[in-house]
């Protein structure tokens, strides 16, 4: 009897879930893991004689699996409760906050990256440029003591950084920030918070003003699902995504060099949100190169910022007090032929990274 | 296609169960065959072609061998049938390496180009598996299989067709020929049998997907985190010997599971090889039916045990030769090989007695000291590399005992450690044992006799099944939570 039931049991499991699973209309994004699903392939003649074929069809079959974030919060579960794990791929939850263990602290890249830096500063700049950088602390720096998981040395990252750029200005932006000013679910920091770092910069490059944020209007969208929400599964809520805006930011005139992207010369993308990431409000995403004219602005100072994607959210309020913001992503093009696009001139020049790129700094090219 | 993916599970089984369940006895092997060749079509494509191929010449080869038995014929047949499957072999699995080892030695100037042949899922489970089919019907220890579609059921038989158990056809020939077990059970899907089969592969499944994929991960993030210390050389160690062996037994249990489900008993693969108190007694616990192979068609035939010193010690040397080429075309399975040659005529000639005669809870660190530093030679094909973490280990490397991220992975797997290390010895199955039996039952039946004789279920019995098959279809969701969430799913005998 045991064993007849245990049988049907298990058939009957099955059978339900291929029921299911077959009755069950695939979708095209998954928004909490904030990718697109793979889709149904094409078998054909070609299909059929390719090695990896069955690799391809699982691939889609775990992706539109019925309720996949069911399975994937049980797991969670009992990685966390059962198995007593304290990160479930990589990520762990602490102080209602999602963060993503990026350990150990590779020397070596940070090294390059201050080389690659120094590179930048040696052949498109005059000895008088005003040059700074800068390293946006990843957000678990701030956690306490007591349920800090092994994370980046930030002192001992900018330590390297002032050792190898001795005569370049270091702008600490460590004590302008707190957990508070980052996104719950996403690496990101808020613009909403962002006074004192715009500040700082602005100080940093001589430029005496006073960013009032709550003159400005704040637009809310949520749910914001951040980048960690949909590698793990947890029980934090999703994300308020606000971004601000007055005369001088709606007047913002955007030149993105990107030439594939859909949403683009924009400074906020409202269609990006509840896309697959709706951090890409920020001028539409990703782009090796944007710039940003602010024809309100009473001077004629331009700003080049060397950034990854922090900066998309920071440079409204900067162009605020320049007349051109130029962001290079190296990340997506070369520096070496940069001069043929950015006019270096009498400009402020910023690297402002987060420590994962400083960490990884084979990403930042040359070519 | 994986035993622990949605293809497999949620579709393959299901229309496996209802066709094989419902078609006639005699067209059970045909379904089978039919089966089992898209079980290896979806994931090889026309690889499989190659499986068609091993399939057609052993069973062209068998035939001859009974047909010319006692001659010089059958001789032929049987040396034809070994060099093709080890022609086979060597393409597909060691032509890279061979080429490779070549120009090292001889063309560094003007090296070959290497073949780059994939390697066909399975190749050296299944020749290994005609082979010793061809060499037991010409020992006259099986009869040739006439039927086509029987013999090819037997080698192309998914459940043990890419990773093991290497299933003899001895072992199955009276199961194909009258769709029988070997019980003498009838081969229908007995619920019986049946259910005792679910409970197999749940079980594997859960050690495959619960503990050797996570283990994997550990040792894959401990290995790869560049700032090695002492204890995380032994902690990434320690969680690799229990993902493979999670990873291989809990792909045989799956196997000899799936064989239950559909009437097949297969041999038994794995009994707790961590519990061994030598290293030889390891081998009659590890990879059964691959150690099996190697003495009844390699080291007897050269002599075995049964002759003088010197070439007893060559027999060791060569079978274990084999053994460690046979896992991978690499150097460091050789040298995980002849390692295990050098501790065998170690322990046969030097110190077996003395082991033998240690207390019991010294044999056993013995045993597992040496077998560590086997488990870090198999997993590291890299020679340069596995000197730095051999001295890693035994601290004669400039690192520090442990730091911070040591100890922050120790704690986060300390739970999934301490688990597999009790799931690896026979603890939990003799607890079970023991607490049916203290209800009154054994391990086989929820009934009990009462005073007078009669069979009675008890009330404590029928609720130990009913949390066992509550614990099935929880593991079978659980299970299912690992297969959707994870990527990290490869089984890592499928490279062999």
């Amino acid at each position: 009897m045991k064993y007849k039931l245990m049988s049907i049991v298990f058939c009957g499991l099955l059978l339900c879930g291929m029921g299911l699973n077959l009755a069950t209309p695939d979708r095209d994004i998954s928004y909490t893991e904030r990718r697109q699903l793979a889709q149904a392939p094409r078998i054909d003649g070609e299909f059929l004689t390719t090695r990896g074929g069955g690799e391809t069809i699982e691939e889609y079959l775990l992706d539109q699996f019925w309720n996949r974030d069911f399975f994937r919060i049980l797991k969670v579960w009992f990685d966390q409760k059962v198995l007593r794990k304290s990160d479930t791929n990589g990520l762990y939850e602490a102080e209602g906050h999602l963060f993503q263990m990026e350990y150990p602290l590779d020397e070596d890249s940070v090294r390059s990256a201050a080389q690659k830096m120094l590179d930048i500063q040696k052949k498109f700049l005059s000895q008088d440029a005003k040059v700074a950088y800068a390293v946006i602390p990843d957000k678990a720096h701030y956690i306490s003591e007591g349920t800090k998981r092994p994370s980046l040395d930030y002192e001992k990252m900018t330590a390297i950084l002032s050792e190898e750029l001795p005569e370049m200005d270091y702008l600490s932006l460590e004590e302008h920030l707190s957990l508070e000013d980052y996104y719950r679910t996403d690496l990101h920091w808020k613009q909403e918070n962002l006074a004192q770092v715009t500040q700082a910069v602005w100080e940093q490059f001589d430029i005496r003003a006073q960013l009032n944020i709550q003159d400005m209007s704040a637009h809310a969208y949520q749910p914001f699902y951040g980048a960690y929400y949909g590698r793990t599964a947890s029980s934090i809520k999703p994300d308020e995504l606000i971004w601000l805006t007055d005369e001088e930011i709606d007047g913002l005139s955007v030149k993105d060099y990107d030439e594939v992207k859909e949403s683009k010369d924009v400074v906020y993308a409202e269609e990006k949100l509840g896309g697959v990431d709706s951090y890409e409000l920020f001028f539409g995403g990703n782009s090796p190169l944007i710039t940003v004219d602010n024809p309100q602005c009473r001077g004629k100072r331009q700003l080049i910022v060397f950034r990854d994607s922090f900066g998309s959210s920071i440079a409204p309020l900067l162009a605020k007090e320049y007349s051109r913001v130029v962001l290079v992503d190296l990340r997506f093009m070369g520096y070496e032929f940069l001069d043929q696009f950015v006019d270096f001139d009498d400009a402020d020049v910023l690297f402002l990274w987060g420590q994962q790129v400083y960490n990884n700094s084979a990403m930042l090219r040359q070519r | 296609m994986l035993f622990s993916s949605v293809s497999f599970l949620y579709y393959y089984l299901p229309i496996l169960f209802m066709g094989y369940g419902f078609v006639p006895r005699k067209y059970k092997n045909l379904v089978l065959l039919l089966f089992s060749l898209f079980f290896y079509f979806f994931g090889e494509g026309v690889y499989i072609f190659i499986l068609i191929f091993s399939s057609l010449v052993d069973y062209v080869h068998g035939l001859m061998i009974e047909k010319y038995r006692g001659t010089w014929q059958a001789k032929a047949a049987l040396v034809s049938s070994v060099v093709i499957n080890v022609g086979l072999l060597a393409t597909f699995k060691y032509s890279d390496f061979f080429v490779e080892n070549l120009n090292a030695l001889f063309f560094r100037e003007t090296p070959f180009a290497l073949p780059g042949l994939a390697l066909p899922l399975g190749i050296s489970f299944y020749t290994f598996q005609t082979m010793s089919y061809t060499i037991d019907v010409y020992r006259g220890d099986v009869k040739a299989q006439r039927n086509f579609v029987n013999f090819a059921a037997y080698v192309t038989m998914f459940p043990q067709l890419v990773a093991g158990p290497i299933v003899r056809y001895s072992d199955v020939a009276a199961q194909m020929e009258r769709g029988q077990n070997s019980s003498g059970n009838d081969r229908r899907a007995a619920w019986e049998q049946f259910g005792r089969g679910v409970e197999r592969f749940i079980v594997g499944m859960g050690k495959k997907v619960i503990i050797a994929n996570s283990l994997g991960e550990l040792s894959k993030t401990l290995y790869d985190s560049g700032e090695p210390t002492v204890a995380l050389y032994w902690i990434a160690m320690a969680s690799f010997s229990m993902q493979i062996y999670f990873d291989f037994s809990g792909y045989s249990d799956m196997a000899i599971g799936l064989g239950r489900m559909i009437g097949f008993s297969f041999p038994e693969n794995f009994n707790y090889p961590f519990v061994s108190q030598s290293i030889v007694e390891f081998w009659r616990r590890w990879h059964m039916t691959l150690s099996r192979w190697f003495r009844d068609y390699v080291y007897i035939p050269l002599g075995g045990g049964r002759c003088r010193l010197g070439k007893q010690i060559r027999n060791i040397v060569i079978v274990w030769f084999l053994t460690g080429f046979w896992h991978g075309a690499s150097w460091n399975f050789i040298l995980w090989g002849l390692y295990f040659a050098v501790l065998l005529v170690g322990e046969k000639l030097l110190w077996g007695r003395a082991v033998a005669k240690a207390p019991r809870v010294l044999r056993h660190m013995y045993t597992l000291f040496l077998l560590s530093f086997s488990f870090v030679i198999f997993d590291t094909v890299d020679l340069g590399l596995l000197w730095e973490r051999l001295t890693g280990m035994m601290g004669l490397a400039s690192i520090p005992f442990a730091d911070e991220f040591t100890l922050y992975y120790l704690k986060s797997y300390g739970v999934l450690l301490l688990v597999s290390a009790v799931a690896a010895t026979p603890l939990p199955v003799r607890l079970y044992g023991k607490i049916r039996t203290r209800l009154g039952g054994d391990m086989r039946s929820m009934e009990v006799v009462e005073a007078d004789g009669a069979m009675k279920p008890q009330r404590q019995l029928r609720l130990l099944d009913v949390l066992e098959i509550c614990a099935v279809a929880f593991m079978v969701v659980i299970c299912t939570a690992y297969i959707v969430d994870s990527s990290f799913n490869p089984f890592l005998y499928f490279r062999f």
